[in-house]
């Protein structure tokens, strides 16, 4: 009896020591001796791995910064000034306030103002889409419409709007990640200064055809006429390519040059003014 | 309105679907032989799985995945759930134990892993394992073959080529229990679809010929039970003929989703559950080992996936400098 | 009878408008020249909007190596040169020319010439005046490309380097793409001068030896070429089984020699260099004949109003060629398999449009994906053994390095994976999209 009894618990405790013995050996053998302050940066880090800061996660940040030991060049866009301050206290150095960010959409090319030419049966994807052909909506330089930027947003900041046909950008979920900005095939999303008071305005059309063309395939389109150019107060918009761009560094959102614009390529943020213009929407 | 789409433009007639009402229509003969020999019952409960498997496939889909509709493949690949889960019972099992059966093929074995395509397990094998762990003594009643649609009506059972095998051994008084012939056709104890070599094989030539499934996993068990069989000095043909193995061999071993990819890890495949087959009817306490081997062989596709890549066209030029 | 090993599929042929002569286009009353029509930098235009051309002459030139120059299709004036709608509607640009009355009457009764004097029996002294030199300066001077649908530069492949000669030249009649016939049409009319091109091409390349590579689905075109060849040149014909993809590069050089083109490697690596038989027609009408590469055979079929293998003038609009359309069709430029589909008709026919075919919606549509059932029959079927579904997963996922890891550049972008899916879900769709991206990171 003794015996049935002794020798399970011998088995069993010969086992677990020799486990012992090989994990301690094992765990001496690959012990990484890692500066602590890397796991404290990467508990503030908002943990979402978008890649947004250009490295490859919230732990590759939280190492760099700690091997540079200053925060020169890095910013979390995710988590913003907030959480720079609280890495700058971790490291003991100072930080720079950065200037919040927002991705905005360039194109306006909704259903109504740009019907569909042509019916696209491949995968649903822009990337493949972009690569067979102009699109559904026969723009070069438009949206495509199968959301690959929705797809790739971590935050929940995009969706497909049904009516429109285009993505729409939630600026407060918006965190300035840039992923959709890789995402698009056509570039059509920018990151731009969320401005004074969450105040900006932007040119929304990338098309680059002439005028003609551009009106021709899209009511909405920039025709690239430079009413807005001579219009900015402050040098602030530069037409290239048949297609005016603001520069959000000089841009001080005064919304001169919506008012101006014949085909109400020019969207804001900013309350309407005048009942004459075209309402900006978002 | 003019039609635009990547490459290639034209495609194949083969669908997913037909591929899986192929593998039913392989079934019907076995399902016949069944409804033969155990009578017009066998066919009710065969129904009532079907039934339940696709109601429980269509319900998991809609109400608890919260998908807008079940896919027409999903819902054929569990019809063809229900059947095999039937086949691989007694006769006699009671219709509640076959819906709890039907609901863990369905619910547990599939639908938890992700649907049609995700899971590992064959869900059929996985849910006739659970019958036979959770209810043992009803998964064993065999109910003695009748036949022309007859079953035998006092309701007299007996065992099963195996069982018999694992009692008597080597021993002569096996012949005595049952004739090749009568495995051949199927006047045997055994689970409904089990029993009939014939109607089987019959199934399985008609796979071949319209090229759903490729001879090598069936091929490789059969042949690796045969050999081992001879190799052990176990008695080969009540082996091959009296048990689960031709069911298993041709219809739930090939099942696309459990199974390896490439010709190479299909042998592989194929040989690993013949020899865990044969090593537990031989030295192992059930006289049937064929589920287990297959669900030891779907848990290990994966990894026979990573070791047999294709055959790559071209060797790399780094590994020629290297 | 020879094939590849690995891989392939069997699609339907439908080869429609087997059996058909070459039928010549009239020419167009404008044409639309792409300034690049073949993979490499574009070339530049060397006449100036107003100028008159003629018929043959050169309108842009090669810009470096690894280019080709266009030659006016049709004689006339030059009326702008700027961007134009491609086939896919993005915006190329391209030199127009708008054809010139009397001019045009001129170029019909010299091309009726040019095509009778095909036909005519052979003159074999002609091909000895010419040093390898003087072929590759002619052929490139021609802007002969190669006229498979990848449109590589012809000289390219026949400059090999000093030393590195190759043994031998493959000629790709293989033409494995379901509906297309134009290189068997050619064939059937024109072997014994396709032979001269072909002797042509491996003087200038060096090589001693050449196959023509040709699958079993043409027996009459095989009967032509045999009658063509002399048993003492040192041509030959491989007779292969049918099996797409066939006429790719590596597919091909393994059915005939056996031997395969390393990973990311070219024919040289394996001693071959491989040209497809309208180039080799192209090369003879160039050399012998002095004809720069300004026409084409292709195929219209499917569901266009007419059918048949004609000779079109490069810069040609698609719906010259094709007359009206049905509402809800695909056009496509090439074959079902590989072809680009076009939304623009507009867009001119180019030195590399083997074909334009017309598929009706029931035809072409594609069914709704549905799961993946793992049964790897796309496993089975890619003639590069790759892993279409890991590969495709991989794009739709993003996972570029995972994707590059499965060697996804290996991919020959055939489709065997896509047609043969019996859940037909997209899967080149997406290995296309992730190929693109790994070369982009890799850059």
């Amino acid at each position: 009896m003794t015996s049935s009894l002794l020798t399970p618990v011998i088995i069993l405790g010969v086992t677990g020591l020799v486990g012992v013995v090989m994990l301690y050996f094992v765990s001496r053998r690959f012990r990484i001796n890692e500066d602590p302050r890397v796991g404290r940066i990467t508990t503030q880090l908002p943990g979402a791995n978008c890649g947004g800061c250009g490295l490859r996660g919230c732990r590759d940040l939280a190492e760099t910064c700690v091997k540079r030991g200053n925060l020169q060049g890095i910013y979390c866009p995710v988590g913003g000034d907030e959480v720079m301050q609280k890495i700058a206290a971790i490291l003991g150095v100072d930080v720079e306030a950065g200037r919040p960010m927002v991705a905005v959409l360039r194109c306006n090319g909704t259903c109504d103002a740009r019907p569909q030419r042509y019916e696209y049966d491949g995968a649903h994807s822009c990337a493949v889409m972009n690569a067979v052909a102009v699109g559904s909506r026969g723009c070069a330089f438009g949206c495509l419409g199968c959301g690959d930027c929705v797809d790739v947003c971590a935050f929940g900041a995009l969706s497909m709007d049904a009516a429109t046909g285009l993505p729409v950008v939630d600026p407060d979920a918006c965190t300035a990640c840039g992923q959709c900005v890789k995402a698009c095939p056509r570039h059509l999303l920018e990151l731009r200064y969320k401005g004074p008071r969450d105040r900006r305005v932007w040119v929304a059309c990338s098309s680059r055809d002439r005028g003609a063309v551009a009106r021709k395939i899209c009511a909405n389109a920039c025709i690239g006429c430079g009413k807005c150019a001579r219009e900015c107060p402050f040098d602030a918009i530069t037409v290239a390519d048949n297609l005016a761009y603001i520069d959000f560094e000089k841009c001080r959102s005064c919304g001169k040059c919506i008012a101006v614009c014949p085909t109400g390529a020019i969207h804001s943020t900013l309350p309407p003014r005048r009942p004459t213009t075209q309402s900006p929407t978002e | 309105m003019i039609i635009f789409s990547p490459s290639p433009h034209i495609h194949t007639r083969r669908t997913a679907a037909g591929a899986m009402m192929h593998v039913i229509i392989a079934l019907l003969p076995a399902a016949f032989a069944a409804a033969w020999f155990f009578g017009l019952p066998a066919i009710g409960v065969m129904l009532v799985s079907v039934t339940a498997c696709v109601a429980f496939e269509y319900l998991i889909a809609r109400f608890v995945l919260g998908r807008r509709r079940a896919e027409r493949p999903s819902l054929i690949a569990a019809a063809l759930t229900g059947l095999l889960l039937t086949l691989n019972v007694p006769a006699g099992l009671p219709w509640w134990t076959v819906l709890v059966g039907a609901l863990f093929a369905i619910g547990v074995a599939k639908m938890a892993f992700g649907g049609l395509g995700c899971n590992i397990f064959n869900p059929a094998i996985a849910a006739r394992v659970f019958l036979l762990i959770s209810f043992p003594a009803l998964m064993t009643v065999w109910p003695v073959p009748g036949s022309g649609f007859e079953a035998v009506a006092d309701g007299l059972t007996g065992a099963t080529p195996l069982e018999a095998l694992k009692k008597f051994g080597a021993a002569d008084d096996f012949s005595m229990f049952c004739t090749p012939g009568e495995m051949f056709m199927g006047s045997i104890g055994g689970s409904l679809g089990e029993v009939s070599a014939l109607a089987l094989l019959i199934g399985f030539v008609y796979l071949l010929a319209v090229r759903v499934i490729s001879w090598h996993i069936p091929v490789a068990i059969i042949a690796t039970v045969a050999a081992l069989d001879l190799l052990v000095g176990a008695r080969v043909v009540p082996n091959l003929l009296g048990g689960g193995l031709l069911l298993g061999a041709i219809f739930m071993a090939t099942d696309y989703v459990t199974s390896p990819m490439t010709r190479r890890g299909m042998l592989i495949y194929g040989v690993l559950i013949g020899v865990v087959t044969v090593v537990i009817r031989q030295w192992g306490a059930y006289p049937e080992g064929m589920s287990f081997a297959i669900l030891l062989g779907n848990g290990l596709t994966p990894l026979i996936n990573r070791w047999c890549r294709p055959v790559r066209f071209g060797k790399l030029q780094k590994e020629d400098a290297v | 009878m020879k094939t590849f090993r690995i891989g392939g599929i069997h699609p339907p042929q439908n080869k429609l408008t087997a059996g058909m002569p070459v039928t010549v286009l009239d020419l167009p009353r404008r044409v639309q020249l792409p300034l690049q029509q073949h993979i490499g930098r574009p070339a530049v235009p060397c006449v100036k909007v107003g100028d008159t051309v003629v018929r043959g002459q050169m309108v842009a030139r090669a810009d470096g190596f690894v280019s080709a120059p266009v030659h006016a299709s049709i004689s006339g004036r030059v009326k702008a040169i700027g961007p134009i709608m491609n086939a896919a509607g993005y915006s190329i640009p391209a030199i127009e020319i708008e054809a010139d009355e009397e001019a045009h009457r001129a170029d019909d009764v010299m091309r009726k010439a040019q095509i009778e004097f095909d036909t005519r029996p052979t003159d074999r002294t002609l091909s000895e005046r010419h040093t390898p030199e003087e072929l590759r300066r002619i052929i490139a001077d021609s802007g002969i490309v190669g006229l498979g649908g990848a449109a590589f530069p012809s000289t390219v492949k026949l400059s090999p380097k000093a030393g590195h000669e190759p043994e031998l030249l493959i000629i790709n009649a293989c033409e494995c793409e379901p509906y297309l016939t134009c290189d068997d049409a050619l064939i059937r009319g024109y072997a014994p001068r396709i032979a001269e091109g072909i002797e042509l091409m491996m003087s200038a390349c060096g090589a001693r030896r050449a196959v023509i590579g040709i699958e079993d689905n043409k027996p009459e075109a095989i009967a032509a070429l045999r009658r063509a060849l002399d048993p003492a040149w040192p041509i030959s014909i491989a007779v292969l089984k049918t099996k797409y993809p066939q006429g790719g590069e590596k597919q091909l050089v393994e059915a005939v020699t056996g031997r395969r083109i390393p990973s990311g490697g070219l024919p040289s690596d394996v001693g071959a260099v491989v040209n497809n038989v309208a180039t080799a027609f192209a090369v003879y009408a160039a050399v012998l004949c002095g004809r720069p590469l300004i026409e084409r055979v292709i195929t219209v079929t499917g569901a266009a109003p007419v059918r048949g293998n004609f000779l079109v003038a490069v810069g040609t609009s698609i719906s010259d060629v094709l007359g009206s359309v049905p509402d809800d069709v695909k056009v496509v430029v090439g074959g079902p398999m590989m072809g680009s589909s076009a939304v623009n008709l507009q867009a001119p026919v180019t030195k590399a449009t083997s074909g334009l075919l017309v598929l009706a919606a029931g035809e072409t549509r594609r069914l709704t994906p549905d799961p993946c059932i793992r049964c790897a029959r796309c496993v089975e079927a890619c003639p590069m053994g790759l892993e279409p579904y890991l590969l495709s997963t991989c794009g739709r996922l993003r996972m570029w390095p995972e994707a590059a890891e499965a060697r996804v550049l290996d991919c020959i972008e055939c489709g065997s994976c896509s047609y043969i899916c019996p859940s037909s879900r997209p899967l080149l769709d997406y290995i296309r999209t992730a190929k693109s991206a790994v070369k982009t990171l890799n850059k």
